[in-house]
């Protein structure tokens, strides 16, 4: 559903993915693992059109996205929760929400099942969105991604700076969002939590995958994760 | 005329030319949202609204002609300048200033071409006076309060109740994430632009009839718009109109007893104040 074929991406004159592909199959979760600096922003960026690659080749479901500009690709079924999370501060979460259609329409069906995901975020709904706490607000950036009704998710370090009884509930989110259908890019460190999730993993480092394979064989391959990862899980 | 009635007087003025700045400001404002940069043309669009107003007097002999019809024009020039000459430059801040420089003195001297160097006047184009505090006031100058108060009624409305003022205020929080969600920033660029000239050029119209029309007249007004957005807090629409009130009034009320030359010293001192007490403005967040 997602091809993304030997991009070459640079901010400026700083060369920072020298030929990254992956692929991500419908229904699938998939991990982007790899520490700081390694290029996964990037390699999400370039996908979203909003740092384009100089060279290289991305399709998602049969179109080239590298043919349309960012906004063009902003209205594609291809959500994207961004590092950071990045919630519109002095927007209410209703506007946030509202925002995830871009010029379309929000259906009361998508804000439902968005507000049946995240209850709190009804409660929320007139509060400005720089006045949630840390994990609510990765709760509204994950629905905001979701009111156009995506079918793929673009994931970026979602447990980033979250306690961790928070990033278990981000984690149950995530796999039943997958349940339901939706193919999920996981760029994470969290390198235990991504691979719980993920039925197949890449690792990248300094802007290369270095390696790619399913979930469990990397669990099964401690060298490969201390030498490229630093950590073993 | 009491000294009382005076007072009362005066500070209305101040009230109606506060509200005629705050067009001005929040024009600069809505702007220097998007690209941190005062725009240096500010203070001519808002020449250009009142020039363009006294020709079209002078074609239709129609003031409410011009009303409609120079802040639209001056509107199409800032989306023009925009696409035509800021886009190219990607916003860079340094040729951005200097762009912004240039554009000012082309806008000054075809005018200076055109409409010549002697100041030019419009006769007000509502008459009769209200009886006041023992005293009259003008009919036109409690209309100019109006009009201005619909205009920010309906920028706030635009701004805060259309989904097109939610994109512009997402844009000038997080472009890079509004372009993600599927906004054409660029054409949200265009029009913010536009809003922000007309705005100008409306004051521009809205004051011509009780100032005096010169190729120059932006000089005077950029640098008190200028103050006001950074008294109200840079970046704050809500602060921006508040300022510019404040210090109308506060100017206004200074006329009583000094030259409006050195009643302006107090506008300075007022920011000097709010600015010591205050680094961030009235309405600005803590950086
Ligand atoms: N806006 C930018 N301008 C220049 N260099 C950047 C920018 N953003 C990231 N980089 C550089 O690109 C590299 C990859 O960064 P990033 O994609 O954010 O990595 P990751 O998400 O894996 O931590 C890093 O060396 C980083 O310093
Ligand atoms: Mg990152």
């Amino acid at each position: 559903m997602l091809q993304v074929a030997d991009i070459h991406t640079y901010y400026g004159k700083s060369y920072v993915l020298h030929g990254v592909s992956l692929e991500v199959q419908p229904g699938e979760i998939v991990a982007l693992l790899g520490r700081n600096g390694v290029g996964k922003t990037t390699t999400l960026k370039s996908i979203m059109g909003l740092v384009p690659p100089r060279r290289g080749r991305i399709s998602f479901n049969g179109q080239e996205l590298m043919a349309l500009s960012a906004h063009r690709v902003g209205r594609l079924p291809l959500g994207y929760v961004p590092q950071g999370r990045r919630i519109f501060p002095e927007l209410t979460v209703n506007e946030n929400l509202l925002m995830g259609v871009g010029p379309g329409v929000a259906t009361p069906d998508a804000l439902e099942r968005v507000f049946r995901y995240f209850p709190i975020l009804h409660q929320r709904s007139r509060q400005r969105g720089g006045t949630l706490s840390g994990g609510e607000q990765q709760m509204l950036a994950i629905a905001r991604a979701l009111v156009k009704q995506p079918t793929m998710l673009l994931m970026d370090e979602p447990s980033e700076g979250l306690a961790p009884l928070v990033v278990r509930s981000v984690k149950q989110t995530i796999r039943a969002l997958n349940q339901e259908g939706l193919a999920i890019l996981l760029a994470e460190q969290q390198v235990a939590m991504a691979l719980d999730l993920a039925a197949r993993a890449y690792i990248m480092e300094n802007g290369l995958i270095v390696y790619a394979g399913r979930g469990e064989e990397l669990r099964r391959n401690p060298e490969i994760m201390k030498r490229h990862l630093g950590v073993v899980v | 005329m009491t000294p009382e009635a005076q007072f009362i007087l005066f500070g209305l003025n101040g009230l109606v030319w506060g509200l005629i700045i705050a067009l001005i400001a929040l024009g600069l404002s809505l702007v220097f949202g998007l690209i941190e940069i005062i725009n240096i043309a500010h203070g001519d669009l808002f020449m250009l609204g009142a020039v363009l107003a006294w020709y079209m007097i002078q074609w239709t002999g129609n003031f409410w002609v011009a009303l409609a019809a120079a802040p639209l024009a001056v509107g199409l020039l800032g989306m023009l300048i925009e696409r035509g000459v800021l886009r190219p430059i990607e916003h860079k801040p340094i040729i951005t200033i200097l762009a912004t420089f240039g554009l000012s003195l082309i806008f000054q001297q075809s005018v200076l071409a055109t409409f010549g160097g002697a100041p030019q006047r419009i006769e007000e184009p509502i008459g009769g006076l209200i009886p006041l505090v023992g005293t009259f006031y003008p009919v036109y100058r409690v209309f100019v309060a109006g009009c201005a108060l619909v205009a920010l009624a309906g920028l706030w409305l635009l701004l805060y109740k259309t989904r097109y003022g939610m994109w512009m205020r997402a844009v000038r929080q997080d472009r890079e994430m509004a372009v993600a969600l599927g906004i054409a920033s660029d054409q949200v660029y265009m029009l913010t632009f536009g809003l922000g000239a007309a705005l100008a050029a409306l004051g521009g119209v809205l004051a011509a009839p009780v100032t005096s029309l010169e190729f120059q007249m932006g000089l005077d007004v950029l640098p008190t718009a200028f103050i006001v957005v950074i008294i109200g807090g840079l970046g704050s629409l809500q602060g921006t109109l508040v300022a510019a009130v404040l210090l109308g009034v506060l100017e206004g009320l200074a006329n009583v007893f000094v030259t409006p030359t050195t009643a302006r010293i107090f506008s300075l001192l007022f920011m000097a104040v709010v600015l010591l007490v205050r680094p961030q403005g009235i309405f600005g967040k803590r950086p």
